[in-house]
């Protein structure tokens, strides 16, 4: 048994075998062969071994999935995330149903779970799932409602399922045929429940007596819409058929592309069974049923059971005709058939058992409705105990990445409404945004953000329909303290956000200030113009997370762009002006350049003026409004008094703005303070960190502002040059040149002679005495460019003239730079020099 | 009456991490005998029918063990490995036992169609997977002939509910050679399991 390269120099071991199995199984089954007899040396033995093992390797790893899915099935009992077994409720091709109580909405569902191995194929799965959601949007009274697309801690998808009561037309085929008008019924609610999914092209593929339920209260609903495709993927040989062939359509057993007419032929399938009580194409074995389902015309249904009609008859053969084209063109053409069978359209006689069934139903329900009651008394006792409150991204459950804007518009449209209940603190977007499909455990969001209950919630368009599912769940113990889902025409998503807002108040027993105000936004917009408002809220909300100014003008200019659009469709609307304000004044301040300042604070002053006149209670408007006037006009009293109205409007915002207001105008120990309350709102916030130990340095607090930065590093996941170049710069503050020097010099390797580092590093060598080292560096920089930076360093070399100049010629340029220059080291040293003094006088600032 | 084992389990984890391979068989017995304890009670609790959650059961066997006193995470992937391998016996005297009732007594071999069946899509009604373990059982211990390893892997993997990161610490091999072997081990026991079957006819 020694192959023929048994004499080679090193034969292959286990290791080798198992490394070359992993790299050929990624292979093209055309590329193995070559690539097996390259690397197994002419071992003739081990090729023929690997070449057998990778022949059974994609049934092997269906194989164990299956058998693994059987052996750490979920059992009664025990919990997966927020759903609890109760049961098994059934098996089929699919994996195990479960029935399951859903502990965060209190009531019954099904939880069917997809096989595991199909975790490995990410890109098959990705797409496949996004189907699944795309029939999950689907309601209908004769489609089982799928509440649900989620995944299991170790990433096996599952479908949390409407649970209703009754059996699957495959449980009532065991117990013999049909009668034909109650066989007719249950087709007609079938073909409803297909012409709804068709019409929004969504073919079933798998129309069967296991998937069609058969509900107590006499309706019929399809189950399992868009999930054939999901077994499809699990075909990994054509060796390993679904056990369900006979259902199948032609097409469909050739592998030819299917449209909804597939559909059509499995009902006609179905019902020639529920008529006759066997299927129209048999055989011995899956080949036989194949070659019959394309070749063979079944038995005569007149013949079968004489008592059916010619015309049921024939519309029975219609729909099993081999060719699609000859068949129904839709369901719709179908019912209209049916309906005409006349007297056989009989209703499903309701089943005695149903009827008590559903009498028990109603007395659990009737109980289950009043411990909900009492246990929402006992909360809304507790719930007064909100303080703090997180509103978690909302899953974007649309089956569409193009909507992400929508739902994005959503969550800040919640977490603006919910910032309104005076009392209650809400955690900014900025510090949600990286929970974002996170599946961290409540207890532990909280805890990091030191909220005391979370609100989250999912998105679901269905067509020109938006429902939003929302879930206030308390942190510790954890328990769920209210829910509540909302089902609206798109023309009124953002109504809803108000209408979800104010409910949530109620259930934590706040009462938020719009209740009477017009704030909510009970003023009817086009879907147009709100589309242009979410997507306009959207990139603005890119540009406060983005980490870096990269790209940021092109944002704010987008963002800018939607919002006009959005106010030229609906002048009226307070809230686009007021959000267009935020985007000029961002577009005037952010980029520091001066032609964008003259153009853009007088577009966002008038823009702020606007949404006020329409509507008092728009705080971002009187945000944006002090905000122009402090560092446009020097109207200090004003900006002021617009900004304390803003944030006794809505104390969760603009805590920031006001900070950054009392900063210019030089009352640093306010500024901290104000900070560090919009810090509690923004906890994991970089920027808002970063100005905070702004703030610290101004107010001479050098060790607070180092330890604030020291935090935030210890937070991030690596030291950005900013935060480098800001540490060192209250260092120097601290006279703690070594550090400092450390910091700068490690920005000066990593950013390759950045100008601002350099002149740091400088200034640093300056104040740390030495002097030369200082001036070489100097040099380097002028010639270069006149930093902004470099007066502090004249300084340090004791040149106080130029110093001064530079300041000069720098506020000359850009009058708005002055509140970095007001803040800023050599503000401080300089302060007392009456060219400064005049400096100030000159831009009106208060001295 | 069982207040003596948390300390000993204890010490024997400490032992087992420490390189003492004989732990291994010390412990064997302790964890067996509490996975099946809480495996009986919660077959008695619930009809029969139903699987075993096999990682909450010895995740929750090693919380009663081992967890009164804090122990290192190391520990836990090391009781895991011991838990495998009684989950191992465990599950396969069940299916011998369950598989003896149904055919009165007699074992019977699976049949090719049942292995298929067992494939992702296939019909699951038949209820074979009693067979199918025992039969796998006995595939694995021809594994364990040619590549102990991967026999440990698959133990882990399949019967102990591991994860990749967990079986690979316990074997003291990188994350990437469990994968492999667990691919590689997956394809030979699937064709050993078809071959033997195919002999059987």
């Amino acid at each position: 048994m020694t192959g023929s390269g048994g004499g080679g120099p090193e034969p292959i071991d286990r290791d080798t075998m198992e490394v070359l199995f992993e790299r050929a199984r990624a292979m093209q089954p055309e590329a193995r062969a070559a690539f097996l007899a390259e690397a197994c040396r002419g071992d003739r033995r081990i090729q023929r071994e690997l070449d057998s093992l990778l022949a059974h390797a994609a049934e092997a790893e269906g194989f164990f999935a299956r058998l693994a899915g059987s052996l750490v099935s979920p059992t009664v009992g025990h919990s997966m995330g927020h759903y609890r077994i109760l049961g098994a409720l059934g098996s089929g091709g699919m994996g195990t149903v479960y029935r399951a109580h859903d502990t965060r909405l209190d009531r019954e569902v099904a939880l069917k779970f997809l096989p595991p191995h199909l975790s490995a194929q990410p890109e098959a799965r990705e797409r496949l799932l996004v189907e699944a959601r795309a029939a999950a949007a689907l309601e209908h009274p004769n489609v089982c409602t799928i509440h649900e697309i989620g995944e299991t801690a170790d990433g096996r998808p599952f479908l949390a399922m409407a649970c209703y009561a009754g059996e699957t037309l495959s449980q009532r085929l065991g117990r013999g045929v049909v009668p034909p008008g109650e066989a007719v019924a249950i087709a007609v609610q079938v073909a409803r429940g297909l012409a709804a999914a068709h019409a929004r092209g969504i073919v079933h593929r798998d129309v069967k007596p296991g998937n069609i339920m058969l509900c107590a209260d006499g309706t019929v609903r399809l189950l399992d819409f868009g999930l054939a495709k999901l077994q499809d993927v699990t075909l990994t040989s054509p060796g390993a058929r679904p056990g369900t062939i006979a259902y199948m359509s032609p097409e469909q057993a050739r592998g030819d592309p299917l449209d909804r007419r597939t559909d059509l032929w499995s009902l006609g399938v179905v019902l020639y069974e529920m008529l006759t009580g066997v299927r129209p194409f048999r055989g011995g074995n899956d080949q036989a049923v194949i070659l019959a389902i394309l070749h063979e015309q079944p038995p005569s249904l007149a013949r079968a059971r004489p008592e059916v009609s010619e015309r049921l008859a024939q519309t029975v053969r219609r729909l099993l005709r081999k060719d699609p084209a000859e068949r129904y063109g839709s369901a719709v053409d179908l019912l209209a058939d049916l309906a005409s069978t006349g007297g056989e359209t009989a209703a499903i006689p309701p089943r005695s058992t149903s009827r008590i069934r559903g009498g028990i139903l109603l007395a659990a329900l009737a109980a289950l409705i009043a411990v909900a009651w009492s246990l929402a008394q006992r909360h809304a006792g507790d719930a007064r105990e909100v303080r703090r409150l997180a509103v978690l991204p909302l899953a974007n459950l649309t089956g569409d990445p193009r909507r992400e804007y929508f739902v994005d518009g959503l969550h800040d449209a919640l977490i603006s409404e919910m910032s309104r209940i005076p009392g209650l603190v809400v955690i900014s977007r900025q510090s949600m945004m990286r929970y974002r499909g996170s599946t961290e455990p409540v207890p532990l969001i909280a805890r990091a953000l030191g909220v005391d209950a979370l609100l989250e919630g999912s998105v679901f368009l269905a067509g020109d329909s938006v429902r939003i599912t929302v879930q206030l769940v308390r942190a510790e113990p954890e328990e769920h303290l209210w829910a509540g889902s909302y089902h609206r025409g798109l023309e009124n998503a953002l109504a809803l956000q108000g209408e979800v807002a104010r409910a949530v108040a109620r259930a934590i027993h706040a009462r938020t200030t719009s209740d009477t105000a017009s704030g909510a936004t009970p003023l009817l917009v086009s879907r147009e113009a709100q589309d242009a408002y979410l997507k306009g809220l959207f990139y603005q909300e890119r540009l406060i997370q983005a980490s870096d100014g990269s790209g940021a003008r092109a944002t704010i200019r987008t963002a800018a762009g939607w919002l006009e659009k959005a106010v030229a469709l609906a002048p009226d609307w307070a809230a686009a002006h007021a959000r267009l304000a935020r985007a000029y004044h961002w577009l005037a301040s952010y980029m520091q350049d001066p032609r964008l300042a003259d153009e853009y604070y007088p577009k966002s002053k008038a823009a702020a003026l606007r949404a006020l006149e329409l509507d008092e209670s728009e705080a971002q408007a009187h945000a944006s409004l002090g905000f122009v006037l402090f560092n446009h006009e020097r109207d200090w009293t004003g900006a002021e008094r617009s900004i304390r109205r803003a944030l006794e409007l809505d104390p969760n915002s603009h805590q920031w703005i006001y900070a950054l207001y009392l900063l210019a105008a030089g009352r640093t120990g306010e500024a901290v303070e104000h900070f560090r309350q919009a810090q509690t709102r923004n906890p994991l916030s970089a920027i808002i960190s970063q100005q905070l130990a702004w703030a610290y340095a101004c107010d001479g607090r050098a060790d607070e502002a180092i330890r604030e930065l020291t935090e935030l590093r210890a937070r991030l996941d690596d030291t950005p040059g900013w935060l480098r170049s800001n540490l060192a710069t209250y260092y120097l503050e601290g006279s703690k040149y070594p550090e400092a020097i450390a910091q700068l010099e490690t920005l000066a390797v990593m950013v390759d002679s950045d100008a601002q580092s350099l002149a740091e590093l400088a200034s640093a060598y300056a104040d740390a005495g030495r002097k030369d080292a200082a001036r070489r560096l100097l040099a380097r920089i002028v010639a270069r460019d006149g930093s902004w930076y470099a007066p502090e360093l004249y300084l340090a070399l004791g040149d106080t003239g130029r110093a001064i100049a530079t300041v000069e010629d720098a506020l000359e340029t850009n009058p708005n730079a002055f509140l970095h220059f007001r803040c800023s080291t050599i503000h401080r040293k300089l302060s007392a020099e009456p060219r400064i003094r005049d400096i100030v006088r000159r831009l009106r600032y208060p001295s | 009456m069982r207040d003596a084992h948390p300390r000993s389990v204890d010490h024997l984890l400490r032992e087992l991490r420490a390189g003492n391979g004989a732990a291994f068989d010390e412990l064997l017995p302790l964890v067996y005998d509490e996975l099946h304890r809480m495996a009986e009670r919660q077959r008695q609790r619930w009809d029969g029918d139903d699987t075993l959650n096999t990682t909450a059961l010895v995740n929750e066997a090693y919380l009663r063990l081992a967890g009164q006193s804090a122990p290192e995470w190391r520990d836990r992937a090391h009781f895991l490995a011991v838990a495998a391998t009684a989950m191992r016996q465990i599950l396969i005297d069940y299916a011998k036992r369950r598989c003896a009732a149904k055919r009165g007594g007699r074992q019977r071999r699976v049949a090719l169609h049942e292995v298929e069946f067992a494939l992702p899509g296939g019909d699951d009604r038949s209820g074979v997977h009693e067979e199918l373990l025992v039969a796998l059982d006995q595939a694995l211990r021809r594994l364990d002939q040619v590549d102990r390893r991967q026999t440990r892997i698959v133990e882990c993997r399949f019967f102990g509910g591991m994860t990749i990161e967990d079986t690979a610490e316990v074997l003291g091999v990188s994350p990437a050679t469990v994968k492999r072997g667990w691919a590689m081990a997956q394809a030979w026991l699937y064709r050993d399991l078809r071959q033997a079957v195919e002999e059987e006819l």
